[in-house]
């Protein structure tokens, strides 16, 4: 055991995790290529099956739909319709997290707030956004509002129950090791707790968002002025069949697009977070 | 001098069904400072809960426990603890942020942190690792990087609850040397809890060898009297082995014996 200072420097190269490799990088961009292929192949079969198979006006192939996209965004009405949209979505859905975060972190910490407190998210989680419509349009009117209400409806209660999750999940060892270090209850709450409950409230967020679309096309679809669900309202009231394939593409597209922003956000803020624990 | 002293210390909880279950009964120990004590003991008797104890993360039933003459009242940064997993570490931090956590409690400037940090990490050999998060670093890398935290605090006593258990044997060999390294360095007392009899001889100046639970107490403290470095061949290192071994042999079987009946 002599000489043991040198080995001991030696140790961390010999205990030390492997680096990204040749090969990694590789099968990232085959898998970026499939991912292509694969939306490729989306297209391709919709346009099949629209042009030989259906062949109906009823369902039309995407170049007509690409058409008709560029007529509705050259005269305005799409970028106003998705733009009301997403203005409800980004509203309610900032509120809903804004106001789900506390509440959560509130239910994980105290056992008798949580006591308190979960008869009302145990039992209003359970009616659908869908199901609150009608009466939020009666509260709310058809306006702004009654949207904004239904969004934060949404995703409180995702947000909440992941949040408190997040907190409950906390390992022990994490708060004592603060509190042999010298950490004051305030500290270990804003240090300790709730950076280590980040990734959940990231996760709940982001089932949050996903659900913000059903609920708000829903919505629109029973009152509204404008958005992507008085398109697909109006398009089956005159018949527009490209408008409703219009919205449903824009919608895909809107999903897609707001999903990844937020997987990108998340790996971006909590990458180094260790999300498997 | 006494650093720390347990008298008549017990420890009960109940079980859910309300039954009372006594982990600790009538601990008495007293530390000197500057000393690498290693408790020992099957799996069971207690030595986790006297650790928690020492820690202050939970209080005694019965009997005192003092730190330089005031009572153990809870947790202190004046007593710095080593988890035995990694779940204690902050995996939203750097290992340099991990390290300056402690002095970041206490408003120390960043300047000053950064630069103790850095001076702890090299201390426990992570020069060049400061950037990195814990998911990026091994089970080794991770224990140095924890112990780095707990003493950058500048504790006067050092608690290690198993922390090496959970390595494999290869790095557990190269963190023991370490961690003795560290302590002659840093002159820091040491608790060091272990349920292996070659960890304890390798590294304590003091073992003490822990009845088997429930209700587990201190059997016997035998002091390591080997200067320098233990080598496993020392034939007073397999004297020691062969008494311990006895010692906790008999205290596994009582408690077979305990558990069948």
């Amino acid at each position: 055991m002599s000489g043991a200072p040198a080995r001991a420097l030696d140790a961390p190269q010999t205990e030390g995790t492997d680096g990204r490799s040749v090969t990694g990088l590789w099968q990232t961009v085959l898998n970026g290529r499939a991912y292509f292929l694969g939306f490729c192949s989306l297209f391709l079969v919709w346009h099949v099956v629209a042009t030989y198979v259906v062949a109906s006006v009823l369902f039309p192939p995407p170049l007509a739909v690409l058409v008709r996209a560029i007529e509705l965004l050259q005269d305005g009405t799409l970028a106003t319709n998705i733009g009301a949209s997403l203005q409800r979505i980004v509203i309610g859905f900032i509120a809903g997290s804004v106001l789900g975060i506390p509440i959560g972190l509130v239910i994980g910490s105290f056992p008798l707030a949580r006591k308190f407190l979960e008869p009302w998210t145990e039992s209003l989680r359970f009616i659908p956004s869908v199901a609150m419509i009608t009466i939020a349009v009666i509260w709310f009117g058809i306006g702004e509002p009654s949207k904004v209400f239904l969004i934060i409806y949404t995703t409180i209660f995702i947000v909440i129950l992941n949040t408190a999750a997040g907190v409950g999940a906390i390992s022990p060892n994490k708060i004592r090791a603060a509190q042999a270090l010298g950490a004051s209850s305030r500290q270990i709450f804003f240090l300790v707790a709730f950076p280590a409950t980040v990734p959940y409230i990231l996760t709940g967020m982001r089932i949050a968002m996903a659900n913000s679309f059903t609920t708000i096309v829903a919505a629109e679809l029973v009152a509204a002025n404008s958005g992507l669900g008085v398109m697909l309202w109006q398009g089956r009231m005159y018949m527009q069949i490209g408008d409703i394939f219009v919205a449903l593409v824009s919608l895909c597209i809107l999903g897609f697009v707001a999903d990844r922003l937020f997987r990108f956000g998340v790996a971006r803020f909590a990458g180094r977070y260790d999300v498997a624990q | 001098m006494t650093l720390i002293s347990l008298t008549g210390v017990g420890k009960s909880f109940r079980s859910r069904e309300g039954r009372p279950w006594i982990a600790v009964a009538d601990f008495n120990l007293t530390l000197a400072e500057g000393e690498f004590y290693c408790l020992l003991g099957p799996s069971g008797c207690g030595k986790s809960t006297v650790l928690s104890l020492l820690a202050g993360f939970t209080l005694p039933s019965t009997g005192r426990m003092e730190l330089s003459g005031k009572s153990i009242t809870g947790a202190s940064r004046d007593r710095g603890v080593v988890f035995q997993g990694d779940d204690s570490l902050y995996p939203w931090l750097t290992a340099l942020e991990n390290v300056e956590f402690g002095l970041r409690l206490r408003g120390m400037s960043r300047r000053e942190r950064r630069e103790r940090a850095m001076r702890q990490l090299e201390m426990v050999g992570l020069s060049g690792q400061e950037g990195k998060h814990p998911a990026e670093l091994s089970g080794g890398m991770k224990q140095r990087v924890q112990i780095a935290r707990a003493l950058a605090n500048e504790p006067r006593i050092l608690l290690m609850d198993e922390p090496f258990g959970a390595l494999d044997a290869q790095t557990r060999g190269v963190m023991q040397v370490e961690l003795r390294r560290i302590w002659e360095r840093m002159k820091v007392t040491v608790v060091f809890i272990t349920h292996d009899i070659d960890e304890a001889i390798v590294l304590g100046t003091r073992v003490g060898v822990m009845t088997a639970g429930p209700g587990g107490t201190l059997k016997s403290n035998l002091p390591i009297d080997i200067p320098g470095e233990r080598t496993r061949g020392d034939p007073r290192y397999i004297a020691l082995y062969e008494q311990i071994h006895g010692l906790v042999r008999h205290e596994v079987e009582r408690a077979h014996v305990r558990s069948a009946a």
